[in-house]
C-alpha cells in the first residue's frame, strides 16, 4: 500500500473508519429511540464511505460487509424496514466489528481478518436478509415524513457532531501542552516585570522636566542680576530637545509594554482554555453502555443528556469517567423497576436517567438522576445497624441525608443480591473519593418512588485554582478557597486549652485547633498578638492555625515532582504571580490528620512517649492505605476496637513508620503509590528487626490469584474491602494479635 | 630598512602600523627558539577536549561535565515540603518557570554549608523525570581541556565526594595547581534521589 502525505493509506482509513463508526454508534441509539428518515441519511452516508475506503485499500470482505448495512439502512430510510431493536443490535455489532478494524495497526489486519472471518460472514449474511417482517415493536416511519426526506436528502440534515463540522485537529502530548502552559505563565510574569522599566522611564521624563525648570530659574536669576542669560540658550534647546525624546519614547515603552502584556495573558488564557474540552467527551460512550444494559436487564430506559457544550478541563473529565459509568449502572441496576413495575406503581413503563453538567458559581456540577424506586432510608438505617457502624439509637435520630451518607463508605452496599452489574457496592465510596482527589464533593438525593439524583461538583479546572496563601514557618502554603469554611483572625488571648486541646471560641461553637508548622513538620507557629486560623470541615468545623495571611491568588496547578510520592497534606504545587513557588495543601487530607489529633486529644510524639510509659500498653496497629477515606474507616475500627491506630499514606511512609517501632501489627492496601502493599510485605519480611509484625492485606482485588500475590509476599491474612461489612476483619486482627489490652 | 626609515614611513593608508609590525626586523634569539620548537617532536598530546563547568562549593572546587548541566541560574527561594525536606532534599524553587527540586550537594557530600550570596547559582542537572537544581558557591565559567589532564581518582576513598567522583582534574596549566573531582552527573543524581526515598 502507497504513502500518502507522510500517513501510509491503512492509517488513513482507520481515522475514517474511526469516525464513521462514532458516527453510526451515536446514530443508531438515536434511531431506535425516535426513527426519523432524516436520522438515517447520515448513517447511510457513513456505511457508504466506510465501504468506499476499504475498497481503496483493498479489504474485500470489509467491503461487502459494509455495504450489507448500507442496504439494511437504505431499507429503512426507504421505509421497507423498520428500526427494531433486533436490528439496531444487528447493525450495533456491525459498528463494533468495524471500529475494531480502527484499533489495529496495518500489520495485524490479515490476523484480524482470520480471527473476524465468522463474525463477518455471519453477520453479513443477518443483515443482507431482508428482516423477518413479523418483528414489528415499533411502528414503521410514517409516509409522509419519508417523502419528505426522500426528496430533500440535504446537508443541513446532518447532525452537528458530524465530523466534517469540526476544526481540523492535531495530537499534542499532554506533557507538551504543559510545558506550553508553564513558559506562557513565565511569559506573563515576565510582561509584569516590565512594569519596573516603564516605571524608570517615567522617572526619567519627570527629572528631564525638572531640569528644564531648573534651567529657567537659572535664566530668571541671571537675568535679574543683569548677566547676559543668551549663553544658556544652546543647553536649554537641548534640553527641550531631551525632553521631546523622552517623552516620545516613554510612550513607546509604554504602548510596547502594554501590547506585550496583552499578548501574555491572550497567550496564557488561550493555552489555558487548549485544555478544555466539552462535557460530551465524557458522555459520547454513555447512550450505548445504557442501552445494553437496559436490554440485557429487560429493563425500557431513555438516557437524556443536558450540557454537552460546557467546557471542563481534560484532566478533570478523564477522571468524571469511571464515576459517571458507575452511578449509571447502579441507578440501571437498583434504581430502575422492571416496565410491569413502574406500571403497576402508575409510573410509564420506559423509565428516565438523565445527566445535566452545568456551571455554576465557578463549579462543574453534574447531576445523574433517575425515575426509579428511589432509595429507602429506613433500609439503610438497618443496614447501618448490622454492620455495627453506628447504634441503633444514634441512627435513628439520624436525617434521610445523614443516613445516606453511609452510602459512601467502603463496601457498604443495601443491595441484597450481588449483581454482575454494579457489583456489591463497592463503587460508591470511589465515587467520593475521586471526587475529593479532584477537590469535589459527591451527595445523593433520594424520594422513595420517586427517584434519586447524585450530585458532583467539582472544580471547571485542576488548572487553575483560587486559593487563600498563608504564612507557616516561612513557606507559602495555598489553601483552596472552595474548601474554606471561614478564615478569621482573633486575639491570641482567646485560645484556651482544654484536656491539652488548643480551642477558640466561634460563633456559638468551640473549634478544635491544631498548630500547622507541627502538622507540616516544619517547627512551630509563633503565637502573634492576633491568630489566623484557617476554619476548614463541613458538619464539623476545624481550626488552622497559621503565622500569617498573605493574600488570595489564582494560583495554576502544577503535580508535585513525582519522585516525593504522595506528600502528607500537599495536593500540588504552583507558581505564584511573583515567580515565588506556593504549596497547594490538601485539605481533606488535612482534615483527616486534624480530626485524629483532635478525636484523640494528643499529637502523635506525646502518644509515643505515652505508650512508652505505660507498663499495660495497647496493641499498636499500622494501616497503610493512600485512600483517606479508607484510612479512615479501618482506623475508626479498629479505635472502636480498642487498639491505638497509626496511619500512613503508602508503603514507603509505612516502612517508616514500622521501623520506628513499636507496631504489633500492619494493615495495608495493595495499590498504592510508591510501594505497593506487596512490596511493603516483601520489604518487611526482608527486615530482621520487623520481620515477625503480623500482616493483614486488605484490598479490592478478591481474584485467588491476587490472594496468592498478598499471600506469597509473606501475609498473615488476605481480606477484601468487604471484611469491613461483617466482622471477618475484626476477628481476624484478635486471632492475629489478640484484644487490644496487653 | 632600519628602524629609523620604518618609523617614518608615511602612514597614508592607514595600514602603516600593522605593517611596521609585519616588517619589523625579527631577533636572532626569536628565530632560534621558533626553531628549536618547530624541529622539536609534537609535545604531549592533551587528547580530545572536555568541557567542563567548573563550580565551587563549600571551599572546594568541583567540576561536571558541562554537556550534562543544563542551566545556571542565580538563586532563587526554596520552599520546604513538608514531611520530605531534610537535610539533603531542600525543597522546591522555580528555576525557570519549572518547579524544580533542589539537592543540598554540600550535606551530602559533608562539605562546609553552601553560602548564599549575590554569586550563589543554582546548577541544574539531570534527565527530564530526575532534576536537580544544586546550589552552588561560584560557578568559575567552562573550561575546554585535554584528555591528559584526567586522571583517575585514588583508589583509597576517603570521603563521600569520591563515591561521585570519576576522575581528577588538572584545571590550571600548573603543574602543581590542586586537582579538582569530576563529579559525575547520574551518580550525584543518585546520591541525592536517596534522600527523597
Amino acid at each position: 500500500m502507497s504513502d500518502l502525505g507522510g500517513f501510509s493509506l491503512y492509517e488513513l482509513f482507520r481515522g475514517e473508519a474511526e469516525q464513521h463508526a462514532a458516527t453510526l454508534s451515536a446514530g443508531l441509539i438515536k434511531l431506535e429511540q425516535s426513527a426519523s428518515p432524516s436520522d438515517i441519511e447520515p448513517l447511510m452516508r457513513a456505511a457508504h464511505s466506510i465501504k468506499g475506503a476499504a475498497k481503496v485499500i483493498g479489504l474485500e470482505r470489509v467491503v461487502e460487509f459494509a455495504h450489507g448495512m448500507e442496504d439494511t439502512l437504505v431499507a429503512m430510510q426507504q421505509g421497507r424496514e423498520s428500526p427494531t431493536a433486533s436490528r439496531i443490535d444487528q447493525l450495533l455489532r456491525a459498528t463494533d466489528v468495524l471500529a475494531s478494524l480502527a484499533t489495529i495497526s496495518e500489520s495485524q489486519v490479515p490476523e484480524w481478518m482470520q480471527a473476524h472471518a465468522s463474525v463477518l460472514a455471519e453477520l453479513g449474511a443477518a443483515l443482507s436478509k431482508p428482516a423477518e417482517s413479523v418483528e414489528l415493536e415499533r411502528p414503521a416511519i410514517a409516509a409522509p415524513q419519508r417523502a419528505a426526506a426522500i426528496a430533500a436528502p440535504t446537508a443541513a440534515s446532518a447532525p452537528p457532531t458530524e465530523p466534517q463540522a469540526r476544526g481540523s485537529a492535531v495530537r499534542v502530548t499532554a506533557e507538551k501542552l504543559d510545558r506550553l502552559l508553564q513558559l506562557a505563565g513565565e511569559m506573563m510574569l515576565e510582561s509584569r516585570r516590565m512594569e519596573v522599566v516603564r516605571r524608570q522611564s517615567g522617572a526619567l521624563k519627570s527629572r528631564v522636566i525638572e531640569m528644564e525648570d531648573e534651567l529657567d530659574r537659572l535664566r530668571t536669576v541671571m537675568r535679574q542680576q543683569g548677566i547676559d542669560a543668551s549663553t544658556l540658550a544652546p543647553l536649554r534647546r537641548m534640553v527641550q530637545r531631551t525632553r521631546t525624546e523622552v517623552a516620545l519614547q516613554t510612550v513607546t515603552v509604554d504602548e510596547s509594554i502594554r501590547r506585550g502584556e496583552e499578548t501574555a495573558n491572550s497567550l496564557y488564557h488561550e493555552v489555558l482554555s487548549s485544555r478544555m474540552r466539552p462535557f460530551a467527551d465524557v458522555t459520547g460512550a454513555l447512550p450505548r453502555t445504557v442501552r445494553d444494559l437496559a436490554r440485557a436487564l429487560g429493563k425500557e430506559v431513555r438516557l437524556e443528556i443536558d450540557g454537552e457544550t460546557v467546557q471542563v478541563d481534560r484532566d478533570i473529565l478523564a477522571r468524571l469517567e469511571a464515576p459517571l459509568n458507575h452511578l449509571l449502572r447502579n441507578a440501571l441496576d437498583h434504581g430502575m423497576e422492571m416496565p410491569d413495575e413502574r406500571r403497576a406503581a402508575g409510573k410509564p413503563s420506559s423509565g428516565v436517567l438523565r445527566v445535566a453538567a452545568r456551571h455554576e458559581a465557578g463549579m462543574l456540577r453534574i447531576r445523574v438522576g433517575d425515575d426509579g424506586r428511589g432509595i429507602l432510608a429506613n433500609r439503610v438505617r438497618e443496614s447501618v445497624v448490622r454492620k455495627s457502624l453506628a447504634s441503633a439509637e444514634m441512627v435513628a435520630t439520624m436525617s434521610t441525608q445523614e443516613v445516606l451518607e453511609f452510602l459512601f463508605l467502603p463496601g457498604f452496599s443495601t443491595a441484597s443480591s450481588v449483581t454482575e452489574l454494579s457489583g456489591r457496592g463497592v463503587g460508591l465510596d470511589v465515587v467520593q473519593s475521586t471526587m475529593r482527589e479532584v477537590g469535589g464533593s459527591v451527595r445523593v438525593e433520594s424520594v422513595p418512588g420517586t427517584g434519586t439524583v447524585f450530585e458532583l461538583e467539582l472544580p471547571i479546572t485542576v488548572s487553575v485554582v483560587r486559593a487563600l496563601l498563608t504564612e507557616v514557618s516561612g513557606e507559602t502554603f495555598a489553601f483552596p478557597l472552595a474548601r474554606i469554611e471561614r478564615v478569621v483572625q482573633i486575639p491570641a488571648s482567646e485560645l484556651t486549652t482544654i484536656e491539652g486541646r488548643l480551642q477558640f471560641p466561634l460563633d456559638t461553637r468551640s473549634v478544635g485547633l491544631v498548630d500547622a508548622a507541627t502538622l507540616f513538620e516544619l517547627g512551630t507557629v509563633d503565637l502573634r498578638e492576633r491568630a489566623s486560623i484557617v476554619v476548614l470541615g463541613g458538619e464539623d468545623w476545624y481550626g488552622f492555625l497559621v503565622d500569617d495571611f498573605v493574600g488570595e491568588e489564582d494560583l495554576v496547578v502544577r503535580t508535585l515532582d513525582a519522585r516525593l510520592g504522595k506528600v502528607p497534606h500537599v495536593s500540588a504545587a504552583a507558581i505564584r504571580e511573583d515567580g515565588e513557588p506556593a504549596l497547594i495543601v490538601d485539605s481533606e487530607d488535612i482534615l483527616s490528620s486534624m480530626r485524629q489529633q483532635l478525636t484523640e486529644g494528643r499529637s502523635p510524639a506525646a502518644k509515643r512517649r505515652a505508650i512508652s510509659t505505660l507498663s499495660a500498653r495497647r496493641k499498636r496497629v499500622l494501616v497503610v492505605d493512600d485512600s483517606a477515606t479508607v484510612r479512615e474507616v479501618e482506623r475508626q475500627l479498629l479505635v472502636r476496637l480498642g487498639y491505638e491506630v497509626e496511619t500512613a499514606n503508602d508503603g514507603v511512609d509505612g516502612l517508616y513508620a514500622l521501623r520506628g517501632g513499636g507496631f504489633d501489627l500492619l494493615v495495608s492496601d495493595v495499590d498504592m503509590p510508591r510501594m505497593t502493599g506487596i512490596e511493603l510485605t516483601r520489604t518487611v519480611r526482608a527486615d530482621v528487626a520487623i520481620a515477625s509484625t503480623p500482616i493483614i492485606i486488605v484490598s479490592y482485588k478478591d481474584r485467588e490469584e491476587d490472594r496468592l500475590a498478598g499471600m506469597h509476599a509473606g501475609a498473615n491474612a488476605y481480606l477484601t474491602k468487604g471484611a469491613f461489612e461483617d466482622q471477618s476483619f475484626a476477628a481476624m486482627v484478635r486471632d492475629l494479635i489478640g484484644e487490644a489490652e496487653a | 630598512m632600519s628602524d629609523h626609515e620604518l618609523a617614518s614611513t608615511k602612514d597614508t593608508d592607514g595600514f602603516g602600523r600593522m605593517r611596521e609590525l609585519l616588517a619589523r626586523p625579527i631577533d636572532p634569539s626569536v628565530v632560534a627558539a621558533n626553531t628549536r620548537n618547530i624541529a622539536q617532536p609534537e609535545p604531549a598530546h592533551e587528547g580530545t577536549l572536555r568541557s567542563l563547568l567548573i563550580f565551587q562549593l563549600g571551599g572546594e572546587r568541583f567540576a561536571l561535565e558541562a554537556s550534562e548541566s543544563h542551566r545556571v541560574v542565580a538563586v532563587t527561594t526554596v520552599r520546604r515540603v513538608p514531611h520530605r525536606t531534610n537535610a539533603v532534599f531542600a525543597g522546591l524553587a522555580n528555576v525557570a518557570g519549572e518547579l524544580t527540586a533542589v539537592g543540598r550537594l554540600d550535606h551530602a557530600l559533608g562539605l562546609a554549608e553552601f553560602q548564599p550570596s549575590g554569586q550563589a547559582r543554582f546548577v541544574v542537572i539531570g534527565a527530564a523525570q530526575d532534576r536537580w537544581a544544586i546550589p552552588v558557591d561560584l560557578v568559575e565559567g567552562v573550561l575546554r581541556l585535554g584528555e591528559a589532564r584526567f586522571q583517575s581518582p585514588p583508589a583509597t576513598v576517603a570521603r563521600a565526594a569520591d563515591g561521585c567522583a570519576i576522575a581528577l582534574v588538572r584545571v590550571d596549566a600548573n603543574a602543581n595547581a590542586s586537582l579538582v573531582a569530576l563529579l559525575d552527573t547520574a551518580r550525584v543524581c543518585t546520591m541525592l534521589g536517596r534522600s527523597l526515598r
